[in-house]
């Protein structure tokens, strides 16, 4: 008997495709179910927001960095006013600090949320991410109670914040913290103790230190390859420096491999519990005061650049402004973490099943409009 | 012994997570049924999750108090989408009082009599609520805003009827023995 | 049934003489034409509800309400549901093999169906009584396997060929622990008509004599068929054939309208059908307390133990499928050859020990069983 005649077949995944988070897509290549190639094709959200922020005016290009990340819109609020704080040398009161402090590790927890729960639901098991929805709607509220917006806050503001936390706002906060802390652990029981979860996730696509690092993958993914890597610890900003918190790395959680993607997903779920922490920290000792700093109405730094990358729940997002002391940016340079986790997939996913694929995209947390701005 | 090990671990850990979804099976609900319970109001009934329905600082649609608002444009100037339009005549010189709690008064001299806000472009992120002078242009709690036709979604704030007047009332203004002529100045949303 | 039929029939001779020279034929004919449609309303009803059940349950194990628009607490849905689908457009995509593409849901669906004619509803209760209904259902079912092959390759379009490819492998693959299981039931009632091991299963409250309570293997055997049969009806956790975060929609991805609601109809009939296999092999079928073959309403109550044990696993099928994510091929594969298949063979075994020790002595061979 002649050897079984096999082909490689191309294979169109996405744009519309469910577990494609947004509109990426990817031409692979398969052998049966084993993938030879996973060529991402990005671009599908492509909104050109470097060019409108040489368009606007400074503080106006604040509400755009909402739709950078729509998961994590304070932590991209406040690095892009990091950034022109930084360029402008403006102050920030230290209420304001706390304010975005705990914004944003509020919204850290809703971002990892919708991580870990459109994991579950690429896993083919949709009720967790119901259930980590459940617990987002909180979160929104409460954002909606602050600053009126449930997904696109535009919360921070050029030195400082745009409002203050509304009577009872931080009683709130505190007991949204206390009913959520044991949800995380009824989340573990419903998902992540999963025998069948933890087998498809624990040995699939581990990448190793020195890949991440060659990679530039940031955050979550390359603490999950255990990098002790945190720019809130590492690169502080903000009021960081004076709290205590821990940064969880993965180190081959269920007998699995240092820097599955188990562990990455892992890393998402420990950083929930640290978020909390550093919330009850700032909720404690938020000063009375200001939560606005004298900027002027037209903003104009002198000329200058600046590059100043902050702790986002996707890896660091950073911003290169040049300014040439006008009104708008002479140029603005966005990095942002789906950037480079995208660029590992092709790499990562050789070998492994379209099961895997899709693991993999879920596990790197990979979003469009952070993809292709 | 880790094929043993296996069996357990599966078997235990599918019960757990089946008795946190039958937990929630019989739980209330978080979600409400939404046209037919009134998330604006306060206390809505059969309602367990959220805080609040609709809160106070909800950025819904824009609205304007046109007989507060000084026609400074400021608001135009700031919106990144350019979806203000503010039009004015000069009128007689008034002073009225903020809308915000400070209750500062501002000079007026210029009326509108077109302001446009394209709420089809606008993206509620509140940049022109916080530069307005006498915050008169605020956001409301409203939030269904479904149109039929796009040009449906540009919200005038000033009838034909109001602008007449207005236009009148600067005639005459005009009219007056004053030494320069009245300006009708088109002062578009614009930005370099 | 049975006898009613003949009494009615009898009725139709008095009334109509002319139907007294008919022949024989005409009455099978007729009582199978009769059988088959009170069946075939019998299964879109439950089809139907099942899937308003479904959804409702899965709102409420997720925190939502789930449909309730459509008549009270949107019982109707389904109703809605189908009617649309029957209005919407039935798409043959251009590069289909198209004869192939159109038979497959009527395949899956006549697979699904059939199995339904050997049922015991009850004592008195069902269509036909095949002297081998065992292998009858395991064969008819099989039908479905080579609808979603069908149609998966039939569509032309390679994620449905995936999950058709997928769901052949994982049918073929379970068809064994399923088989070894069921001869576990087999033996210890004696009989593969599927009314005989009912009746075999009879014992003290009417509880006691099921197959379950027979011996410790057999209860174990009856997780492993119960997993082998959610993995033959494509259920989660074993839903790879059309995983919908994987292969878009799987074999149905590119059936639209009618066909696309047959292949939800046999899921969702299917469901039914798990249970009710599973409670006849297992559950002792109609048994159980003050169930009784000789009396009308023994067979009634019988009757009502019957739908109360398949709707209950009705239940536990979608309770598991709003938990648990899905496996991968190869674990699937691993699962099935490295753990059910072997345990399923011990648990005959063991059986087979048990009984030649313990005879037919009822919970665990503690209790002796009537005369
Ligand atoms: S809310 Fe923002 S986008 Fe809308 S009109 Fe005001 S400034 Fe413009
Ligand atoms: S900023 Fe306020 S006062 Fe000025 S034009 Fe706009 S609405 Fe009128």
């Amino acid at each position: 008997m002649s050897p079984l005649q096999t082909d490689i077949w191309t294979l169109n995944m996405g744009p519309q495709h469910p577990s494609t988070h947004g509109v990426i897509r990817f031409v692979l290549k398969t052998d049966g179910e084993i993938i030879a190639d996973a060529d991402p094709d990005v671009g599908f959200l492509h909104r050109g927001l470097e060019k409108i922020a040489e368009l606007v005016p400074y503080p106006s290009f604040m509400p755009y960095t909402d739709r950078l990340d729509y998961l994590a819109a304070i932590n991209m609020n406040w690095a892009w006013a990091l950034s022109i704080e930084r360029l402008a040398g403006i102050e920030v009161p230290p209420r304001a600090e706390h304010l975005r402090v705990i914004t944003a590790e509020l919204n850290r927890i809703a971002s990892h949320l919708i991580s870990v729960g459109a994991l579950a639901s690429d896993m083919g098991a949709f009720t967790p991410f119901v259930h980590a929805l459940r617990d987002r709607e909180r979160i929104n509220d409460l954002f909606e109670e602050l600053c009126g917006a449930r997904l696109t806050f535009n919360y921070c503001r050029i030195g400082g914040v745009s409002l203050d936390a509304p009577p009872g706002w931080f009683d709130r906060v505190r007991g949204f913290l206390d009913y959520y802390e044991p949800m995380i652990d009824v989340f573990n029981r419903l998902i992540t103790d999963n025998k069948i979860f933890v087998e498809r996730l624990r040995r699939v696509a581990p990448v190793s230190a020195e890949m991440a690092i060659a990679y530039g993958l940031v955050g979550p993914n390359l603490r999950g390859s255990g990098v002790k890597f945190d720019l809130r610890k590492d690169e502080p900003y903000g009021i960081y420096p004076q709290l205590e918190f821990e940064v969880p790395v993965g180190r081959g959680y269920r007998d699995g491999v240092l820097g599955s993607c188990f562990d990455r997903y892992m890393v998402r779920i420990e950083e929930l519990r640290q978020s909390i922490r550093i919330i009850r920290q700032c909720l404690d000792r938020i000063p009375e005061g200001e939560i606005q700093a004298k900027v002027p109405k037209v903003l104009r730094p002198a000329k200058g650049e600046v590059y100043c990358r902050t702790e986002a729940p996707r890896g660091e997002v950073g911003f290169y402004v040049i300014s040439n002391g006008e009104k708008t940016p002479a140029r603005v340079k966005i990095r942002t973490g789906s950037w480079s986790a995208m660029s590992i997939i092709r790499e990562l996913s050789k070998g492994w099943m379209i099961a895997d694929l899709v693991a993999i995209i879920g596990s790197l947390d990979v979003i469009a409009p952070e993809v292709d701005r | 012994m880790n094929y043993f090990r296996n069996i357990w671990e599966a078997i235990s850990s599918i019960a757990q997570g089946m008795a946190v979804t039958l937990r929630q099976f019989f739980t209330k609900p978080e979600t409400v049924q939404y046209p037919e319970v009134d998330v604006l109001n306060p206390r809505m009934p059969g309602y367990s999750g959220h805080l609040k329905p609709v809160s106070e600082r909800f950025r819904g649609f824009l609205t304007v108090d046109t007989t507060v608002c000084i026609s400074c444009n400021q608001c135009a100037h700031v919106c990144p989408v350019d979806c203000i339009l503010v039009e004015s005549e000069k009128g007689p010189k008034t002073t009225v009082n903020s809308l915000r709690p400070d209750g500062k008064e501002s000079p007026k001299t210029r009326y509108p009599v077109q302001f446009d806000i394209h709420l089809g472009r606008c993206m509620y992120c509140g940049l022109c609520t916080e530069v307005c002078p006498t915050g008169c242009i605020h956001f409301t709690r409203e939030f269904r805003g479904a149109a039929g036709e796009y040009h449906k979604l540009i919200h005038h704030f000033i009838s034909p009827e109001e602008a007449e007047r207005v236009r009148k009332l600067a005639a005459e203004e005009a009219a007056k023995p004053k030494p320069e002529k009245p300006v009708a100045t088109k002062v578009e949303a614009e930005k370099e | 049934m049975k006898e009613l039929l003949d009494q009615l029939i009898a009725l139709a001779v008095e009334k109509v003489p002319l139907l007294g020279q008919a022949p024989d034929w005409v009455f099978y004919l007729l009582w199978m034409l009769v059988a088959g449609a009170a069946l075939l309303v019998y299964a879109s009803l439950i089809a139907g509800i099942t899937s308003w059940v479904e959804r409702r349950i899965a709102g409420r194990m997720q925190a939502r309400i789930g449909p309730n628009r459509v008549g009270p607490r949107g019982f109707f849905q389904w109703i809605a549901d189908g009617l649309k689908s029957l209005f919407k457009e039935d798409v043959t995509p251009a590069n289909a093999d198209k004869p192939l593409f159109r038979l497959a849901p009527y395949l899956v669906f006549t697979g699904m169906f059939g199995a339904w004619a050997v049922l015991p509803y009850s004592a008195r209760l069902y269509a036909a009584d095949l002297n081998v209904g065992i292998l009858y259902v395991m064969a008819i079912t099989s039908l479905v396997v080579i609808g979603i092959l069908m149609g998966g390759w039939a569509s032309g379009n390679k994620w449905g060929l995936f999950g058709a490819l997928r769901s052949s492998a994982q049918i073929v693959s379970y068809e064994v622990p399923a088989g070894l299981a069921i001869a576990t039931a087999v033996a210890l009632s004696g009989s593969l008509s599927l009314q005989e091991m009912v009746r075999a299963q009879a014992g003290p409250l009417g509880i006691l004599g099921w197959n379950i309570f027979k011996s410790p293997f057999a209860l174990v055997a009856f997780f492993v068929y119960f997993i082998a049969a959610v993995a033959e009806g494509n259920r989660t956790p074993f839903d790879l054939p059309e995983a919908e975060s994987e292969l878009v929609a799987g074999y149905n991805t590119e059936y639209s309208g009618m066909r696309f609601v047959f292949f939800f109809f046999a899921e969702w009939a299917n469901l039914f059908l798990i249970g009710a296999v599973s409670t006849t092999l297992f559950l002792g079928g109609w048994q159980g307390p003050l169930a009784n073959p000789d009396t009308w309403w023994g067979v009634m109550i019988g009757a009502g133990w019957f739908f109360l044990k398949a709707c209950f696993f009705v239940f536990v099928l979608i309770w598991i499928r709003w938990t648990l994510p899905r496996l991968r091929v190869d674990q699937l594969m691993a699962m099935c050859w490295k753990y059910l298949v072997p345990i399923a063979f011990v648990c005959l075994i063991g059986t087979m020990l048990w009984m030649s020790v313990f005879g037919d002595r009822a919970f665990f061979g503690l209790v002796a069983v009537g005369p």
